[in-house]
């Protein structure tokens, strides 16, 4: 049963040409890909072409598949990329202060219960205020559970160098979380 | 251990992924020492906090979308590239080389200059046809030459002309679409279609660049009639800010 595969091997089988492989790629992964955009960006909409980019970047460089790749951390390596290209354009075309009202408003329509999307909110306001490279860390490590080592391989940086970043990243987080909070 | 160590390791320690024998010894500090302690316990409380929030529900229909895409936009086999001429090509070549034989054989005679235009415009013609297929086949590079002969033809028929808009509008290309953009203002004064395609163009073009440059175009060919679209434009909250002061300078030139 092609769905019980690991993903590496389901890549192998896209890199032969199988798109249905890609199908259930996206099935595993598209979940967590549009929720890093989302926490990354603060833009629901912006987050949904973002994620189908990441996707159809999978199929168009699944000939330069290597078997001893972990999927994974090539897929995230796809988005950080693509991340960037979008923090690129959106400097070149758009008004930075206007997109955070922007996601906001996005993120209204998109949670539904209240409470949850009180503090979920509060969390997202607080991931915003993070440098940016603080918030890819906490992204990785807290959302995507991605080991520091694991952190290592996608950034391209040493595990040291991620657990000292990631612990001053954890702790910003929970001081700006905490200030808005008390405001 | 010290406690620089121990804060350092303390998520780890809380999602246990540590080693035994380390977390052993950071659970013995954190017995001994309040300060880490403190923080051991603080961190625990957000670090539940943010691993228990609900992820992010994508929207629905984004697979659709995606098998959607994946269907119209990624080739089914890379292209396998025939280093032969097309047809047309050919045919020109072939026709070319009967043309130059004919003219020099008919230079000179009685019915020379008439024969010679005769074949000019046979010329002209095939060239016509070639340039018009190499819009819809080849790739950028060879579209914005095929563009530019078009240009060079100084001809307006319809057929060219339908050619060029429907590259502004639809390719792919920005550089295609530009260069077609360019062909089509030599064509103003020749063709009042070309003033009305170029300015219906102001609304269907998305990239900042090809709306700067319809403008440009427009306003310095003092086409009056793109006035209420360029003010348009100017006024509309989803323009391009760079879009919007460039149509608001360029207004001017027209009034």
């Amino acid at each position: 049963m092609a769905n019980q595969l690991s993903d590496e091997k389901l890549m192998g089988q896209l890199a032969h040409g199988d798109k249905n492989a890609a199908g259930f790629l996206y099935d595993r992964y598209h979940a967590k890909v549009f929720g890093y955009f989302v926490r990354m960006t603060h833009d629901t909409e912006a987050s949904r072409d973002l994620t189908q980019n990441v996707f159809l970047k999978v199929i168009k460089y699944s000939h330069t598949w290597k078997e001893d790749k972990v999927f994974v951390y090539w897929l995230f390596r796809i988005a950080r990329n693509i991340l960037v290209d979008f923090h690129k354009g959106a400097k070149r075309f758009y008004n930075f202060d206007e997109e955070p009202e922007k996601g906001r408003k996005d993120n209204e329509l998109s949670i539904q219960n209240i409470e949850a999307t009180e503090l979920y909110e509060l969390l997202l306001d607080a991931m915003a205020k993070l440098p940016p490279g603080y918030r890819e860390l906490i992204e990785m490590n807290r959302f995507q559970g991605f080991s520091y080592k694991e952190i290592a391989v996608t950034i391209d940086s040493t595990e040291n160098a991620v657990k000292v970043k990631t612990f001053r990243a954890i702790q910003k987080l929970k001081e700006i979380y905490e200030k808005i909070i008390i405001d | 251990m010290k406690c620089e160590e121990v804060k350092i390791n303390l998520p780890e320690y809380i999602d246990q992924r540590l080693d035994e024998k380390i977390a052993e010894a950071i659970g013995l500090h954190l017995e001994s020492c309040e300060e880490c302690n403190d923080l051991h316990k603080e961190l625990k409380i957000f670090l539940d906090f943010t691993d228990n929030v609900d992820d992010i529900e994508p929207p629905p229909g984004m697979k659709a979308e995606f098998l959607k895409m994946m269907e119209t936009e990624m080739p089914q086999k890379p292209k396998v590239v025939v280093m032969v001429p097309s047809w047309l090509k050919v045919a020109a070549i072939l026709i070319f080389a009967l043309l130059t034989y004919e003219t020099g054989y008919y230079l000179g005679s009685e019915k020379g200059d008439e024969k010679l235009k005769a074949l000019e415009v046979a010329l002209n013609h095939t060239k016509q046809q070639v340039s018009l297929a190499s819009l819809q086949d080849f790739t950028g590079p060879q579209k914005i030459e095929a563009v530019y002969n078009i240009s060079q033809s100084g001809q307006t028929g319809d057929a060219l002309i339908d050619a060029l808009v429907n590259t502004m509008n639809t390719d792919k290309n920005v550089n295609v679409r530009l260069a077609a953009i360019n062909a089509l203002t030599g064509m103003i004064g020749k063709n009042q279609r070309v003033k009305n395609e170029l300015i219906r163009s102001l609304s269907l073009q998305n990239n900042p660049l090809l709306q700067i440059s319809l403008i440009q175009v427009l306003t310095e060919s003092g086409v009056k009639e793109a006035k209420d679209e360029i003010e348009s434009m100017s006024r509309n909250e989803k323009t391009d800010e760079n879009v919007k002061a460039f149509a608001k300078d360029m207004i001017k030139i027209i009034i």
